[in-house]
């Protein structure tokens, strides 16, 4: 793996507006991120011999008809990890043909368009979660996928003896700094500022989670295009180089694995052994790391990712959140542009997009000072890609 | 067999009894017992039911009754206008653990308990919803003090 350390590096982002419901679908936004994305690196479309990206059903673009309509010609293809995992795993893919020879510069995009798909609410992803689990759990509700957290976090509260107000505070600090951060940002959905008590006000949607301990579900595309370090230099901006990686996965039944018992239901056995192996490859610790971006669908899943990636202890997320950490001024920023809690949901793409800009020095309002190092983490349940990243 | 509606399963979504692999959960809670795979060589349940024993990757697998008593693992109610609130009115959605089968949780709903009486742990027993002729849904309910 080390010898993938710092061979290829990101030389373009494009994004488009993020919104609640645009009047556009994912075909359009997905052709405005790329090319955004090819003139943030001074290239056209010729330039492009790889493509990577995750593929949705109806509210993405599939990569052969993305290709016929920008008049791309590829000659790597490559794809890892349903949906949201794609995004961080496209440095892999990349970085492994890149070095290889199979392709010099690859593109990645991924969009999410709720505005022009059936897709019902609070992040459930369709139909296509598995007959297992259209069987045998969405007869009884256990489909939506805050019921499944929301069960979660009542078992979290009960073994790490939390009362109520305990659980509100933690998963509060978590929706206030990514409020925070994305009315900072400016390009965020959510821009009306959260306090304390409008936490507590929030709507019960299944107890104990509320509407602000939910992403908000948006559209919007982002693009990036990696090539080889060697290149990279003479692009227009500040190359981000890929400098660690790893992926973990538990195997386990069923459609999503929210059901199925592993590890001790919130920390999942390869979370902590995937976030080690890729701060390895890059030759540093947790705190050399500037800031992290990582998947958070809901506060109770931050909660347990700063548990399982291993930045505190089992049942100290909490405290860790709300001791102000994860600020922008704190010694680990999260989710710096305001995360799917209050930027936008495009299943860690945008996440992806703001930790270029931090490595780059772009990230106005929401700049970490001195941004060296820093890394996304992305994946839910099953499985989870952790990609780290300097400058 | 109880046949008392509990909760009002008629409109859907309805699991597809017929998909094989689940066919034999359905048939016993017809016969008004839960079963589950069990591997005849390491002697371990497991949920899903899968090819080979997750766990000793035997192939040696026979749907057995489970007889000991469920507890509540978790719980949360849903009361917001969710699809499935607008259909069958606020819930309380739980997942159940088995003594003798460890590795496993199972879905189903909370019925004759209010939502402030929910307790992690409490001793549950399970009551049988007939739908119709082919589907008994296995509900679970506070165990009654004897």
């Amino acid at each position: 793996m080390n010898k993938l350390r710092d061979k290829v590096a990101v030389v373009g982002i494009g994004e488009t507006e993020y919104m609640r419901r645009s009047s556009r679908g994912p075909r359009e936004m997905v052709i405005e991120a790329v090319r955004n994305a090819l003139n943030d690196a001074r290239l056209t479309v010729k330039d492009i011999d790889g493509v990577t990206s995750g593929y949705r059903g109806a509210q993405h673009f599939n990569q052969s008809e993305m290709a016929y309509n920008l008049g791309i010609e590829y000659r790597f293809h490559g794809n890892l990890g349903d949906g949201s995992g794609s995004n961080s795993s496209s440095f892999h893919l990349a970085a492994m043909a890149i070095e290889t020879g199979m392709a010099d510069t690859v593109l990645t995009y991924y969009t999410n368009s709720y505005g022009s798909a059936t897709t019902r609410l609070m992040g459930n992803y369709g139909p296509n979660l598995g007959i297992m689990k259209e069987t045998f759990e969405t007869p009884y509700s256990n489909n939506e996928q805050i019921v499944n957290f929301a069960q979660i976090a009542t078992r979290y509260k009960h073994v790490y003896g939390f009362t109520d107000e305990q659980l509100n505070k933690y998963m509060g600090a978590i929706a206030i700094n990514e409020r925070r951060n994305s009315i900072l940002n400016g390009k965020g959905v959510l821009k009306k500022p959260l306090t304390y008590e409008d936490y507590l006000k929030s709507p019960m949607i299944s107890t104990p989670l509320k509407r602000d301990d939910c992403c908000v579900l948006s559209d919007g595309a982002c693009a990036w295009i990696m090539t080889s370090a060697k290149r990279a230099k003479d692009f227009p901006h500040r190359p981000v180089y890929v400098t660690g990686m790893g992926y973990g996965r538990t195997p386990m039944g069923g459609g999503d694995g929210f059901t199925q018992k592993a590890g001790d239901y919130f920390h999942k056995p390869h979370e902590t052994p995937c976030m080690d192996q890729a701060l390895q490859m890059a030759g540093i610790t947790r705190k050399d790391l500037d800031f992290i971006q990582i998947y958070d669908a809901y506060t109770i899943m931050l909660l347990m990712f700063f548990e399982s990636l291993g930045f505190c202890k089992k049942g100290e997320g909490g405290e860790f959140a709300a001791s102000g950490a994860i600020a922008l001024e704190g010694s680990l920023p999260v989710n710096t542009h305001g995360g799917h809690l209050s930027h936008s949901y495009i299943n860690g793409a945008s996440h992806v997009v703001e930790a270029i800009k931090q490595l780059r020095g772009e990230a106005g309002p929401c700049q970490v000072k001195n941004a060296k190092l820093g890394a996304i983490s992305i994946g839910t349940i099953h499985d989870n890609y952790v990609t780290v990243f300097r400058n | 067999m109880q046949t008392k509606q509990y909760l009002d399963y008629s409109k859907g979504p309805l699991p597809d009894i017929d998909f094989k692999d689940g066919a034999p959960f359905w048939e016993g809670t017809r016969q008004g017992e839960i079963r589950f795979p069990k591997c005849q060589d390491c002697n371990r349940f497991h949920w899903y039911p899968a090819i080979l024993c997750p766990y000793c990757h035997s192939a040696n697998l026979k749907w057995q009754a489970l007889t000991s008593q469920p507890r509540l693992f978790t719980w949360t109610y849903l009361s917001w206008n969710l699809p499935v609130v607008a259909i069958r009115g606020p819930l309380i959605v739980i997942l159940v653990e088995y003594d003798e089968a460890p590795d496993l949780y199972l879905t189903s709903n909370l019925v004759e308990c209010r939502p402030e009486d929910v307790k992690i742990g409490m001793p549950l027993e399970v009551v049988f919803q007939k739908v119709d002729d082919k589907l008994t849904m296995p509900l679970f309910r506070p165990m009654k003090a004897k």
